[in-house]
């Protein structure tokens, strides 16, 4: 039923979108379409791939290609484990449990540059893990290890660990909310039927759980591709490089390079390309998960 | 007996669980809070102390042959030499700069000559300006302040641009069934998800063409292209909540449209409006992409934290700025924790 009693086209309310749809327009959907010319365009204006084959050649985009893809896909096996643990062992109601919700909390509500900090105070030679690793007697004091001094793989591996730190407490939300909406009785059944606990995880919760997992999974892919101000904060520019590492480095240290702006205009059209097919398969999934949610 | 056992072993376990997350999530943050009150000299102290501490304990010893004095501070079980000077504002400057220690000259002097009388080291008392560091980075540096008027003049933007624009869209998409809004809902969700990167690169041309670079306003612009998507979909899920009918029964008794609106539906969906606002201001607080690329000498707060890391080796200084920067963020992400949970279905804290 509606309030309104509508009398034609002109005395609809949807008029009041139309700000919002010029808003768009003129801050969405222009930029962007202007930042996908620009990537396709030479310097002369005219179309082509040369930048994207430009960029391509360059060693640094290539292994900031391979670095996001390995931070993207390690952290979230790790933070999907990690999250996932967590969420079924604090959806266990115990005694200040929501204590421990509180706490387990802290990290999500940390700025990124923040968390640059904290790490980096942490990971430099005379830091806090090599003061805490020499309290509890697992380090040489007069022999401490220089994280930031960590290269490649092993570089990337300990951004998975800061950044893990910092967002586990947002998978772990959503994840927690799946779990307190599924319903326990499913579980229960599996158990009469003789089912021992990993059987009704692997065969009754997992299943069900699927669509907020992979919600969880998808959202978290999308801000793991934008990575960068911990690698920068951490290690500085050109250390692990990854792809918005390379805009942030177009833009803040080589300006006025001759092809610093092309080169920044077409890794954030492939930035926004891979968010864009995650948002879509995001859509799909709560698409899914909607339908699902009516059958049952 | 075994049931017992098993009983004491699985809350050992337990609580080794709950002492490792609570440890993996507060020692990083007391160590950093701990570090953001350290001076100099503390902060190349290894290994680090977890609490942050008021005062040294230290010595004041007269050197007769020299005719200078040195100031030792303990070390573990002795003391150490940190400053040799005959010159009295040459140590309180020391004491200033090094060990966040504020003592004038003139009680310099004072404790000289109380040395040079003992035959021996004299115990003496340097009591720390606790705050020192952010004293430092926020009133004697430059540009900080300015900064963070900067990151709260965006934030209000934001806000500002994301209420009213997301808040009208929201209530339409949640009064109003029309040819497209599904197309519209799916949109406004493409919108939330899209890289800030991707947006402002583009939009600094469009930015610097409308005189606009280097504000406040112009962050707000990028910052608000997400925000009133989410803004939108916060308040157009508590609005289809809030009943037709009390709309109408308002309108029965003769409220206009617009009464109605300000006196029934907005107190009603106050709390979404708080939320959504608080979002916004998350989002501009915390961002440092769209600022690096769209300011130059009108940094936001985030952003002045990110270079002053890369400019000085001792993290203490830009440690008390982030410092700052996270006690906002952390109020009101718990504030809008219960807004979080709406988001991804009903999570009871």
């Amino acid at each position: 039923m509606h309030v309104s009693r509508r009398t034609g086209f002109f005395k609809s309310p949807t008029w009041f979108l139309v700000p919002v749809v010029i808003y768009y327009a003129a801050f969405w959907i222009r930029p962007t379409i202007s930042v996908i010319i620009e990537s396709f365009t030479d310097k002369a204006g005219a179309f082509s791939f040369s930048n994207y084959v430009r960029l391509f050649s360059q060693e640094a985009i290539r292994t900031a290609f391979l670095n996001t893809v390995l931070f993207t896909v390690g952290s979230a096996i790790i933070q999907f484990v990690l999250a996932f643990a967590l969420a079924l062992w604090l959806n266990k109601k115990f005694r200040f449990s929501n204590l421990v919700l509180f706490i387990t909390l802290i990290p999500m509500a940390f700025p990124p540059a923040a968390v640059g900090i904290l790490w980096k105070t942490g990971l430099y030679r005379f830091g806090w893990i090599n003061s805490f690793l020499c309290a509890i007697g697992l380090m040489n004091p007069a022999n401490p290890v220089d994280w930031m001094s960590f290269r490649n793989l092993n570089a990337v591996m300990l951004l998975i660990v800061v950044d893990t730190w910092t967002v586990l407490p947002s998978v772990m939300i959503i994840l927690l909310a799946g779990l307190q909406n599924f319903n326990k009785e499913f579980e229960e059944a599996g158990w009469v039927f003789g089912a021992n606990k990993f059987q009704t995880l692997k065969d009754i919760v997992f299943p069900i759980m699927k669509p907020t997992i992979i919600t969880a999974m998808i959202l978290r892919m999308i801000a793991a591709v934008q990575v960068w101000l911990i690698a920068v904060m951490i290690f500085g520019y050109n250390v692990v490089p990854f792809l918005v590492e390379r805009i942030a480095y177009n833009v803040d240290v080589i300006t006025f390079a001759k092809y610093a702006r092309k080169d920044a205009y077409t890794i954030s059209v492939i930035v926004a390309a891979i968010v864009l097919i995650s948002v879509s398969m995001y859509l799909r999934v709560s698409g899914d998960k909607q339908k699902g949610g009516e059958t049952t | 007996m075994s049931v017992r056992r098993g009983k004491l072993w699985s809350r050992t376990v337990f609580l080794l669980i709950l002492a490792t997350v609570a440890g993996v999530v507060l020692l990083p943050v007391f160590y950093f809070l701990t570090i953001s009150f350290a001076s100099n000299y503390e902060a190349y102290q290894f290994p680090a102390k977890i609490f942050p501490t008021f005062s040294y304990p230290a010595q004041l010893r007269y050197n007769a042959d020299k005719e200078n004095y040195t100031l030792l501070i303990k070390k573990g079980a002795d003391f150490e030499a940190v400053k040799t000077t005959s010159d009295t504002s040459d140590f309180s400057l020391y004491c200033k700069s090094q060990l966040n220690v504020l003592i004038a000259s003139s009680e310099v002097q004072a404790l000289f000559d109380k040395a040079k009388g003992a035959d021996h080291a004299i115990p003496i008392k340097l009591k720390k300006a606790f705050f020192r560091n952010y004293v430092v980075f926020f009133i004697l540096a430059e540009g900080t302040m300015r900064a963070l008027f900067n990151s709260l003049k965006a934030a209000g933007w934001t806000i500002l641009i994301s209420l009213v624009l997301g808040g009208v869209t929201g209530y339409i998409l949640a009064r109003y069934k029309f040819r497209f809004s599904n197309t519209f809902s799916t949109g406004l969700l493409v919108v939330r998800m899209f890289p800030a990167v991707a947006l402002s690169l583009p939009l600094v041309v469009y930015i610097v063409r409308m005189n606009l670079y280097d504000t406040p306003f112009a962050l707000a612009i990028v910052y608000s292209v997400p925000n009133i998507a989410l803004t939108a979909w916060i308040t157009s899920s508590i609005f289809k909540g809030i009943s037709v009918e009390l709309e109408e029964a308002a309108m029965v008794f003769g409220a206009t449209r617009l009464k109605t609106l300000l006196t029934i539906t907005f107190p009603l969906a106050f709390p979404a409006i708080v939320a959504s606002s608080l979002y916004a201001f998350l989002a501009a607080w915390n961002d440092s992409i769209t600022a690096l690329i769209m300011t130059n000498d009108n940094p936001t707060l985030a952003l002045l934290v990110y270079r002053t890391v890369g400019s000085s080796t001792i993290p203490n200084l830009p440690a008390a700025g982030a410092v700052v920067l996270l006690v906002p963020s952390l109020v009101f992400t718990f504030i809008i924790k219960n807004y979080i949970n709406q988001l991804w279905g009903n999570v009871a804290l």
